[in-house]
């Protein structure tokens, strides 16, 4: 029988918010890396900084900003030397392919010049910048009449550079609407485009989204900005599309995400100013799509990838030739992941938030869970006993007081780990919470030398002295491969003790709209997406058309998390799931639900409102703008039952855009 | 016989006007099915012997009236049951080919026609000309092409109705475009069927001449969907058959280069049916360009031979007919990490070469002229007859 043991590492990482993963995965995760089938191929370490600064963007030339990302293959210090595993700052490790990484240039060359922008009369133009994965920017909807392509700029980040000693982009392949209109007047099928464009060819040796009938980008670009090619309303709207590194998107922690989301901004803030430059009318409107979530994370809205998109959107220069700027962000699916527990302290004194962290057997992937308390709480300890343990350790939680590491007593290789750092409240400017970090092995990989984790409960006792209305906070990381992929793992979750067999049963029935947030227990409230907490940001929930109740998985907000702003359709019937959107190729329609489909309906309608309206600017536009039908205001939703939310009886719903039906016919949206 | 795949003949004789399928193509020849598939069960058998010989009487000898078919004659065709007439033009065809194994360097295996003979001093001599030629890929060219059978298998999932549907003769998939009905189009079904059948034939004995490995015998980890079929892998037989399938039918109803048109309909479906098989993990792209090469000249030959143009045929007889067609070398020493696609081999209505960073893979020669000593006369019957079912037909006039 292995026995455990937990031992006290004093290392210390000087490193801010992302250091406690990327200690995880330099010093103990790459140990669980095995071969899956599909995984991306040829993949190299390199190192990745970021030499530019936010004012850069701002009022200077936001194509130095892009050309401050550098990447090398150089390792850019020495561990032996400087005694740690771990990147220097700026430096991030960041895998990629070799053939997407020129290396031998002094600086990017010029952005390449968008194509003709042609709004329709008295309508403003607007961009539209979709950041997601397999999208195929050379479907017919996003084309105009006569093979013409409305995308201005699509940069395929696993692509490979046309000219490695002329780059664009920092790495992959950008394509200008002169090459994309090229590669459809001279291409003869789709098969045939989709090769020349680098979106899918069989002869890749990995799973590539775009090869499959649905893909998760073409059916969120089609909702946001898609249009027949005769239409001329699609004219208003220009398109930039930037597909993430594959490998980055499989990475189930999101701790190499923020790097390359940042540089997706960068391009997208440099090209936008092309294609206002070119128009030469104005201030140009920004949208910015990204359908993406994490599951872990402060809920601050100081996640560096939070930080990214904020750099954009805050209050911008009104000479600014690219305002305003809104970001668009899902609310989540994690709902009914049973991957969140909170306490509420209701005194001054001691509280306790015991958790059963259930892992399952046979799973590949390691499991992340993070807890984060109040950085004004005292007398911080956790306990952490493994299954079938006969004793936990208890430990206190110090921030940069090294880590905790669960070590099996044969092999003397450690399972699992905790660390704690600190993260500042950015929008608040203090101190505000600590984070500790438990990451857990895989529970067993095939081919792999043991010991790997025991699977079963994992108990997790955290206990510290609060003040009245702070709160413990626990989410699991998500660990659910993106939509079209595969990657072998299997998502823990958190049991909840003290639903009774008929409560489970009678909050399947009525698909949870009854599940009220409760302290101390696991709870669907404070789910909201991870990388969408922002107050900048516009974060959208999923609502169910036919009769206009919640998505049961759509996460929600609580009385520490932010709550969505709004709601659109993610599902059109409890039969018919999904919305029907553009498929892979051109003249194919599938269907696909999540809040990730919510957040293209927002970005269409807000867009909508934007050309529509030629003196906007300002930063309370969401609300200041009727944008009707699609769109549900919800702000303090939060402390209400789920079911009001959008049932139709809601007052602001009526009031604001009628009956439900009333309001699908504005929308566009028919039966 | 190659009737090796059989799926649908239990429906056998009464195939063709079959309640069991919209186009019961297969059961036409009751491919599989044994012979007919027509009897009485032993109570009948014992019933009917005596019930004679309750009702027989005294012998009298012939009392019937009773008149002579002409033999040989053509016609006669409309007599006999379609599983026989799918036999006949079988035996017709084939007797007007050869079959060669390493005629020459550089060749491992050659389809050839038998020319019309030559009468000298009473004795009649044949000449054969090559029609379709092959060079199997080596091992190391097999090597080269299997990451596609592991990348393709991505799609498994998403394609797997279509893979099981089509492990048969996916005639279906045909009928669907044409609009193909048991009654209204029997014939075109009885030469669907019966082209398919010579494709087989034909595919399966160069699979046997060349030889090749399947792709689970290259790595375990293919773990093909569907079984893997016990014949050889090149060329692909699936590939063979639904280009053929989709030349002849085109000829027959119409060969018009458009978008979107008929002859694009099929040539896709062929192209689709084919790259199935890869999906599946029972071919490599390589066996789809030899079977696609093959498919589309076996196409043109069936039609060819089905015009009787042989000597003293009415008709044109110049090179610019339809009895001339390309001959095709397939030369799988060079195909590499070439991957499987239509129009590489078909465009504008017409056979192509396939060049790939300067190799030759597939190769379209001289055009031959396929009047052969025997002619297919059969098959010009059921030629005649599948045409006169299309009206609105709009292929050259074959």
């Amino acid at each position: 029988m292995t026995q455990f043991e937990w031992e006290h590492r004093p290392e210390i990482s000087e490193r801010t918010f992302e250091s406690p993963y990327v200690i995880w995965y330099e010093k103990f995760g790459q140990r669980f890396e095995a071969g899956y089938p599909g995984e991306p191929v040829n993949q190299q370490p390199f190192w990745i900084k970021d030499t530019s600064n936010v004012a850069a963007t701002k009022s200077g030339d936001p194509a130095a900003a892009l050309d401050g990302i550098r990447i090398t293959s150089v390792q850019p210090w020495d561990p032996d030397t400087d005694g740690s595993l771990i990147p220097p700052e700026p430096w991030h490790r960041a895998p990629l392919r070799p053939e997407s990484v020129p290396q031998n240039y002094d600086h990017l060359a010029a952005a390449p010049s968008p194509g003709l922008a042609k709004p329709q009369q008295d309508k403003q133009l607007v961009i539209v910048a979709v950041v997601d994965d397999a999208t195929n920017f050379a479907h017919h909807r996003f084309q105009g009449a006569n093979k013409t392509s409305r995308v201005d700029y699509a940069w395929v980040m696993d692509g490979k550079p046309k000219d490695p000693a002329a780059p664009t982009v920092p790495f992959g392949r950008e394509w200008s609407n002169a090459e994309i209109e090229h590669v459809l007047k001279s291409s003869d099928s789709e098969d045939a485009v989709l090769k020349e464009l680098e979106l899918a060819d069989f002869a890749q040796n990995e799973t590539i989204g775009l090869t499959k009938r649905i893909s998760h980008g073409t059916h969120v670009m089609d909702l946001a900005c898609g249009y027949e090619p005769e239409d001329e309303d699609g004219q208003d709207r220009r398109i930039i599309s930037v597909q993430l590194p594959r490998r980055v998107i499989l990475e189930a922690s999101g701790s190499i995400l923020h790097l390359f989301v940042k540089a997706a901004i960068r391009y997208i803030e440099a090209r936008a100013r092309e294609i206002a430059r070119a128009l030469g009318q104005g201030s140009v409107p920004l949208v910015v799509n990204f359908s993406y979530g994490l599951g872990a994370g402060s809920r601050l809205g100081s996640h560096p990838v939070e930080k990214c998109f904020a750099e954009i959107t805050d209050a911008g220069d009104s000479n600014d030739s690219v305002n305003p700027v809104h970001v668009v962000l899902p609310a989540g699916n994690r709902f009914r992941a049973d991957g969140h527990a909170a306490l509420i302290a209701d005194h001054n004194g001691q509280h306790q938030l015991e958790l059963d962290w259930m892992l399952p057997a046979q799973d590949q992937s390691p499991n992340f869970l993070e807890i984060w308390l109040p950085g004004t709480a005292l007398d911080r300890t956790i306990e952490l006993v493994p299954p079938n343990a006969r004793f936990g350790a208890a430990a206190l939680i110090q921030e940069k007081g090294g880590y905790l590491e669960l070590v099996d007593s044969d092999s003397k290789k450690g399972v699992a780990w905790a660390a704690a750092d600190v993260e500042l409240d950015a929008q608040r400017n203090r101190v505000g919470k600590i984070r500790l970090l438990l990451a857990i092995a895989p529970t067993y990989v095939p081919r792999l030398e043991p010991p790997f984790a025991p699977a079963g409960v994992w108990k997790i006792r955290v206990s510290a002295t609060l003040r009245t209305n702070d709160d413990i906070c626990a989410w699991i990381q998500r660990d659910e491969p993106p939509y079209g992929y595969r990657r072998p793992g299997q998502p823990s979750r958190l049991l909840n003790h003290q639903e009774s067999r008929a409560q489970k049963i009678d909050n399947e029935i009525s698909e949870y709209v009854n599940w009220f947030a409760k302290s101390g227990r696991v709870t669907g409230y404070g789910t909201l997406n991870g990388i969408a907490t922002a107050e900048s940001m516009i974060v959208v929930a999923g609502y169910r058309w036919r009769d206009a109740s919640c998505a049961s998985y759509s996460s929600a907000g609580s009385d520490s998390v932010r709550s969505p702003d709004m709601a659109a359709i993610s599902d059109r019937s409890r039969v018919l799931g999904g919305v029907l959107a553009a498929g892979s190729r051109s003249a194919v329609k599938v269907a696909l639900n999540g809040t990730s489909v919510a957040v293209p309906q927002v970005v269409n309608a807000l867009t909508q409102a934007l050309v529509n309206s030629l003196a906007f600017g300002g930063s309370d536009t969401v609300s200041s703008l009727n944008l009707g039908a699609l769109v549900i205001n919800t702000e303090s939703d939060h402390n209400q039952n789920k079911i009001n939310w959008l049932r139709g009886r809601d007052t602001r719903l009526t009031a604001e855009g009628g009956g439900v039906a009333e309001q699908m016919e504005r929308s566009g949206f028919r039966a | 016989m190659p009737f090796s795949t059989g799926a649908t003949g239990a429906t056998g004789a009464t195939g063709a006007t079959g309640a069991t399928g919209a186009t019961g193509a297969t059961g036409a020849t009751g491919a599989g099915g044994g012979v007919g598939g027509r009897g009485f069960t032993p109570g009948e058998s014992y019933a009917v012997t005596t019930a004679r010989d309750g009702i027989m009487g005294r012998w009298a000898g012939p009392n019937r009236n009773v008149s002579a078919y002409t033999a040989g004659e053509a016609g006669n065709m409309s007599e006999w049951p379609v599983w026989a007439r799918g036999y006949v033009i079988q035996s017709d065809l084939l007797a007007g080919m050869v079959f060669e194994t390493a005629p020459k360097d550089g060749i491992d295996f050659q389809v050839s026609h038998l020319g019309a003979g030559i009468l000298t001093e009473g004795k009649t001599t044949y000449e054969s000309e090559p029609l379709f030629s092959f060079r199997r890929p080596r091992i190391e060219d097999f090597k080269e092409q299997l990451d596609y059978v592991n990348t393709y298998a991505e799609l498994r999932m998403d394609r797997s109705a279509e893979i099981l549907s089509q492990t048969g003769y996916p005639e279906h998939f045909f009928g669907v475009i044409l609009g193909l009905h048991p009654s209204r189009t029997k014939y075109s079904l009885e030469l669907m069927a019966t082209a398919q059948l010579f494709a087989t034939g034909i595919a399966q004995r160069v699979k046997h001449a060349l030889a090749c490995k399947r792709p689970d015998m290259f790595s375990s980890q293919i773990q093909p969907m569907i079984p893997m079929p016990g014949h050889g892998t090149l060329p692909s037989g699936h590939a063979t058959e639904a280009f053929t399938v989709a030349r002849v039918m085109s000829l027959l109803i119409d060969d018009r280069d458009i978008e979107f048109g008929i002859q694009d309909q099929l040539m896709h479906q062929a192209e689709r049916i084919s790259i199935n098989r890869t999906i599946a993990g029972v071919h490599f792209p390589a066996d789809s360009i030899a079977g696609a090469m093959l498919g589309l000249g076996l196409g043109e030959y069936f039609v060819a031979r089905g015009r009787g143009l042989g000597p003293g045929a009415a008709g044109p007889y110049t090179e610019t007919t339809s009895n001339f067609i390309s001959t095709a070398h397939f030369d799988g020493t060079v195909v590499g990490n070439e991957d499987f696609r239509m129009r590489t081999l078909f465009d504008k209505g017409q056979r192509q070469s396939l060049d790939a960073a300067g190799r030759r893979i597939v190769e379209l020669g001289a055009k031959v002229n396929v009047v052969t000593a025997t002619e297919c006369l059969p098959l010009t019957w059921l030629w005649e007859k599948a045409k006169a079912e299309w009206p609105d037909r709009r292929a050259a006039d074959m």
